[in-house]
């Protein structure tokens, strides 16, 4: 009835079996080790500084933020000081990359401090290496390639800065991982909360000190020019605040008293005359026309001298149109020549 | 018709069966020892995913009573105009603020999602160093002691992050470091 079994079949079975106990104990150890081995010492190591290097950049973003605003209002504080604008753009534009990044006007001049303290760019990142090294041991190299700013809407700025970094375990194990990369990060920055650069340079007296507000009115854009009106002219003159004007110079051509018109970025505003040392009603209270003398009583262009929100207020004729006076306006104090 | 089996056939086919079972069995020990985790491990990997759901989690992107009653008391987004801070990012917000209330705060909301993410056997420390400060100060945030003191744990894992947060167009709060422990 039953099979009877050959002797050497059933030694090969047990042989077997004797095989597969011992590779179950061998392997199941070798392989526990060679896991742990790889899980706490690497993969968790690889985990932490992949973190560190997603923060690294979002950390770099936050810092040309802060960096761009404290070096815009830093660079206005500095030609203020020395009454002088930037020649050109040229010029503006090295002034920018230095004071963002070594915090000086002049990076060949150790003396043209630009008043960042701890807020220009490799202070900021050298924070951080340092505190990366200290707690999680991880060693950070970066080298700033460029930086760059330009203005494609009128309250605000784009800096894009190019960035190179390298990223290693400081430990013996450096073998885990290493991130070597370039980045562009371009930010925008909001302009709102500077100085006014053209009256701040210009005045010596300190007393001009308006900072970008932006008008929020219906009359916001220079392209309805028939909405103002008596009520919103005095809203628009009493918030102090800009507003588009496509005639006008932008933001940044302010600190190189570039006068041309910005069809993408203008602004204007009224200046009020008790931010004026030494108010003059023969001149337009435009800020860039009253700062450049553009439109005065002595050349031909009418200056209409207005009674606005209690105060006496000079406008050229163009201006005095687009706010909604009119040549028999009972706020009409004098007009020149 | 049929062929008649061969009785060592049977045999064959049975101790190939057997083998195969013992092969089979064999690989199952052996993968499910390897892929089991460390006891170090696991703990580590606690300390690790917490501190990284704290670091990236949005306030937005949580319901959490506690964070609910604090919108509700405008006490969240009152000086930072949005929900888009993550949690970390928020208890740095408070601490920054300063003050016991917003202290309070910023313990609350720790505490609050700790208790729902890590077990209760593990003690637990969210600390912030803020090496910047000039006073180089650590703040213990949040602990909750379990029956070991910290001290005297068998077992101490921690997890540290960089923290930092743009508090307005000139100010930024850190880098600093975030330390969570964990212990049993």
């Amino acid at each position: 009835m039953g099979i009877k079994l050959n002797k050497k079949a059933v030694l090969f079975s047990l042989i077997s079996v004797l095989f597969s106990v011992l590779f179950i104990t061998l392997f199941s150890q070798n392989f526990n080790t060679m896991y742990e081995d790889r899980i706490p010492g690497s993969n968790i190591r690889i985990t932490v500084i992949d973190t560190y290097v997603r923060n690294f950049e979002t950390y770099l973003s936050d810092s040309i933020k802060i960096s761009t605003y404290r070096t815009l209002d830093a660079i206005i504080t500095y030609e203020h000081n020395h009454h002088a604008f930037f020649k050109d753009q040229d010029s503006f534009n090295n002034a920018f990359h230095d004071c963002m990044v070594y915090d000086l006007v002049n990076s060949t001049d150790p003396t043209s401090g630009c008043g960042l303290g701890q807020y220009y760019l490799e202070a900021r990142l050298d924070e951080i290496k340092s505190l990366s090294i200290d707690q999680l041991n991880i060693n950070t190299t970066y080298y700033i390639n460029s930086v760059s700013i330009e203005q494609k809407q009128a309250f605000e700025v784009e800096v894009k800065v190019n960035v190179s970094y390298n990223v290693t375990d400081n430990s013996d194990k450096n073998y885990y991982a290493r991130w070597t990369k370039e980045i562009v990060i371009t930010e925008p920055i909001s302009i709102i909360g500077l100085l006014e650069p053209t009256g701040n340079i210009n005045d010596s007296s300190d007393m001009y000190n308006r900072t970008i507000s932006r008008y929020r009115g219906i009359c916001e854009s220079d392209e309805n020019m028939t909405c103002w009106n008596a009520s919103n002219r005095l809203e628009f003159y009493q918030e102090k605040s800009f507003r588009l004007q496509k005639d006008s110079t932008s933001f940044l051509q302010r600190y190189w008293n570039n006068n041309s018109p910005s069809s993408c970025c203008g602004i204007e505003t009224i200046i009020h005359p008790s931010e004026l040392p030494s108010p003059s009603q023969n001149r337009s209270y435009v800020e860039r026309y009253y700062w450049n003398s553009t439109f005065t009583c002595s050349n031909s262009t009418p200056i209409t001298t207005y009674l606005l929100g209690g105060d006496i207020v000079s406008l050229d004729a163009r201006t005095a149109i687009t706010f909604g006076f009119t040549l028999n306006d009972s706020n009409i104090i004098r007009t020149c020549p | 018709m049929f062929k008649k089996f061969n009785k060592k056939g049977y045999y064959f086919i049975i101790d190939a069966f057997i083998g195969s079972i013992i092969i089979f069995l064999s690989l199952m020990i052996i993968l499910t020892e390897g892929a089991r985790p460390a006891k170090i491990q696991y703990n580590y990997e606690i300390a690790e995913e917490y501190s990284s759901f704290l670091l990236n989690t949005k306030i937005e992107e949580v319901y959490n009573p506690y964070i609910q009653m604090l919108e509700d008391e405008k006490s969240i987004n009152v000086s930072y105009d949005n929900t888009s801070l993550t949690i970390m990012n928020q208890v740095n917000l408070f601490y920054y603020l300063g003050g016991p209330e917003n202290l309070n705060r910023s313990r609350g909301i720790i505490e609050n999602f700790t208790e729902q993410f890590v077990p209760e056997k593990y003690g637990f420390s969210y600390t912030i160093i803020n090496q910047s400060d000039i006073m180089n100060t650590t703040t213990t945030i949040y602990n909750r002691t379990i029956d070991t003191d910290v001290n005297d744990a068998e077992l101490v894992i921690a997890s540290k992050k960089i923290t930092f947060l743009q508090i307005n167009s000139t100010t930024m709060f850190g880098p600093a470091i975030v330390e969570i422990k964990i212990w049993v």
